[in-house]
Order: C-alpha cells, then structure tokens, then sequence
C-alpha cells in the first residue's frame, strides 16, 4: 500500500526522482510540461472515475471520486459510496477512512518521502531523466502520455500519463504486473481555485 | 494483514452458511434455494487489538468453498488476493511478487489462527431452523454453538460456547435467496471483521479461471516463510 502511494506520487512529481545518464528527449520533453503544470499551480481539483480491471474477471469495478491537491504537500482523494473511501496526505502522513466501515488507518512515511520534498524539486527544469525506471514519452495532437515502466519486479509495471499541452493531466493508467489494470479519468479539473482548509478533512 | 488472511477466509464461508437467513419481511424467497455462487464488490473492514485495516474490493465465491477475494488501494491498484481451494489457502502479494501458498493448517501460528477453526465452524450449514428462533446445536468439530433465526427461518447470528460469533443483517433477497448485506465476525481472540457488500450477484456463472492464481512468474513460498506484508 505505501509502495502504491509513494509511487503514485512520484508520477506526480517525476521530475524529483534521481538522474538517468541517458534521457530520451520526447520522456524529458513531456515531463517538463508536465512539471511545468504542477509549478503553475497552487492547487488544484478534478472528478475522477476509476476503472480497476482485474484480470481474473471480465467485470470492472467503477468508482467515481473527486481529488484536491495544495502546496505545499496537502493530497486529498475521496471515492463516493458504494465502498466508499477518504485518503489523506499530509507531506508525509497518510491516513485513510472508511466511512461505511468506521475505520481509520493512519500511517507515517518516511521523510524523505514527503510531499513537500517532491513539490521542492519542482521548481528546477527537467534536464534527466529518473534511475530506476524506462520513461517514454508521446505526443499525439493536444495531449502528451509518459510511460513509465519502473525496473525490477514489484507490482507495477507501468504507468501511464495523458496530460495537455498545459500539463492538466486527463488519464492515469497503471498496468499491474499480475494483468490487473487500473484507469484513472481526470474530469472537470480546475486549478488555482483557492482551496481551502475544509476542502481537506476526512470528517 | 497476515492476521486478515484467516478472517477473509471465514467471511466468504460466512456468504454461503448466512444466505437462508433474514431477519425483516423479504419478498421473492425461492423455498429451498441456496447460493451456489456469490460475486460482489465489497468493502472489509479488519480490527485487532493492535489496530485496523480496511479497503474495497472484490469477492467470487463458488460452493463448497473455493473463493478469490481482492483487496484493492485506493488508487485502485491490487494490494492482497486470496484464494481458497479446500483446506488450501494461496495468498498473493502483487506488490512483491510474491505468493504464499499452504494448508489452512500450516498457516503460521500466529493471532489469526484463531480464526480458522471459526472458518470450519461458520461453513457448516446450520441446522434447518424449527418452530424456535433458537437452537444449541454441537457443531462437526464437537463445539457447542447457538443459531438464532428470525420469525422466516432464516439465521441472524451463530455464537459458539467459546465466545466466537457471527451477525448477519441487512438481508436482500436476490435470485430468489436472501444474501445479508453485512456481516461481521466477532472472534474470541478480540479479532473482528465486517464486511459489506455492494449489488451481489448470486448464482451466475464464475468461471474456473477466476477462482485459480496466476502464478506465472511468482515466488511461491510456504507460510512458514511469511515474515509480514
């Protein structure tokens, strides 16, 4: 669960992972409009509707939500009943309810992991790429999709990126390992709406 | 989680042993129908006197007691399976790459185990409910428990001598079968489950695959190896 967490937002903010020696130009090209998108912003909410595709199953499990992210390091990702859940990121303090269930799970990752630290790397361009994983990058008219395909063996085996020319992202696609596949689609995104305080309890 | 592995197990045989229960007035009960398979989504909820763990995902059940159980993140990525296949039991760790794969009895002796023996207990079918709304009844593993129905038959918690319980509620009747909404597991241990389920379907087709791992490509290893999710 960390690992998912920490992952996801290190696709948030590519550009704060470790250097690769030799970057491909079209991955560096996509990610700095990607970077440049999230340095623009304050904040920033969309509507999301999840697709997870097991692939054991011919049935998608669709969930719909909504996301709220503010600098410094505030994340914020509701997904609405049924099966509801709240998840809450504080630089680096995860918790996460379960309304339906009266449960609460809070969890402190390590520092280096925090929001903070990644949105401090957004302010320099992307010049390398990350270690650590192939990045490729897309672009097809208006939109720009990165490929993110971490080594190793762990559960993902790829991520996929579609954002716009002005780094609002549209799409996040993740490929797990075992064929499960997970869509993300970002609707109605605005950004630089002034969120507030109350825009972020779990309550 | 590893203490989770046992309850989830004990919450799908929970599926099949509540599924003659009701306890309000149900429309379009079939006499005599039973779930033969259960598809869901669900959201669990596991609580240990250490503390608590939840999520969404999804159950496949299919009689006597095979079941593929997925645990998902929020973000939607897979964080637990698990299968059952008779007394076998393969847990899969998609973040790891890893699967641990054994007999229910040679799973580690730790808190959870508990909850296997409750496992057995709750597959049982109760016994067919008379005129009482309660019967004592000595289980196949030679355990006193207590079933209680409601005024249609059907069970609404099972409770054994030992202090073990289980509830079921909120029952709709779907396929002409009364499923329970939630159930929650109460262990003597101090252990508890609830889980919830969203629009289940009963008695449609699962087809083999689901209910198989695929391993290709994965470390199995015994439980006796588990060192902790």
């Amino acid at each position: 669960m960390k690992k998912a967490l920490i992952l996801i937002f290190v696709l948030f903010n590519v550009a704060a992972a470790p250097a690769q020696a030799v970057p491909d130009k079209k991955a560096l090209e996509g990610l700095e409009v990607l970077r440049r998108g999230f340095a623009e912003l304050t904040d920033f909410t969309a509507e999301i509707t999840q697709e997870k595709q097991l692939a054991l199953m011919k049935q998608k499990m669709v969930s719909r939500g909504v996301i709220r992210f503010r600098k410094p390091g505030t994340f914020y990702m509701e997904l609405y009943p049924p099966n509801g859940s709240l998840l809450l990121m504080r630089d680096n303090v995860l918790t996460i309810r379960l309304p339906e269930q009266g449960m609460t799970d809070r969890m402190v990752l390590p520092p280096e992991q925090s929001l903070e630290k990644w949105m401090a790397f957004l302010s320099r361009p992307i010049t390398t790429l990350p270690e650590g994983m192939e990045v490729k990058g897309v672009r097809q008219g208006d939109n720009w999709t990165v490929h993110i395909l971490p080594a190793g063996t762990g559960g993902v085996k790829e991520l996929q990126i579609t954002f716009d020319l002005e780094g609002r992202i549209r799409r996040l696609t993740i490929e797990e390992r075992n064929r499960d596949r997970t869509v993300i689609r970002f609707t109605s995104m605005r950004r630089n709406v002034g969120l507030k305080e109350k825009d972020f309890q779990l309550n | 989680m590893h203490r989770c592995i046992p309850l989830v197990v004990l919450l799908v045989s929970l599926c099949l042993a509540g599924c003659a229960a009701a306890p309000k007035p149900l429309v379009g009960l079939v006499p005599g129908k039973e779930a033969e398979t259960l598809q869901s989504p669900i959201s669990i909820a596991i609580r240990t006197p250490e503390g608590g763990r939840g999520g969404r995902g999804y159950l496949i059940f299919k009689r006597p007691d095979r079941f593929h159980l997925a645990i998902l993140s929020p973000f939607g990525l897979t964080m637990l399976e698990v299968f059952s296949d008779g007394d076998r039991l393969t847990c899969l760790i998609p973040s790891k790459n890893t699967a641990y794969s054994g007999r229910i009895a040679d799973l580690p002796a730790r808190e959870g185990l508990r909850t296997w023996g409750l496992m057995r207990w709750v597959v049982e079918k109760p016994p067919v409910a008379g005129p009482a709304l309660k019967r004592d009844h000595v289980t196949a593993d030679g355990r006193r428990e207590t079933v209680f129905y409601d005024d249609q038959g059907v069970v609404l918690r099972k409770e054994t001598d030992e202090g073990d319980r289980v509830v079921f509620s909120d029952y709709q009747v779907y396929d002409g079968v009364a499923f329970p909404s939630v159930m929650e597991i109460s262990a003597v241990t101090g252990e508890s489950v609830r889980i919830t389920f969203d629009e289940p379907e009963l008695n449609r087709p699962v087809e083999e695959g689901a209910l198989k791992p695929n391993l290709d490509g994965v470390t199995v290893l015994p439980f006796s190896a588990f060192q902790g999710f």
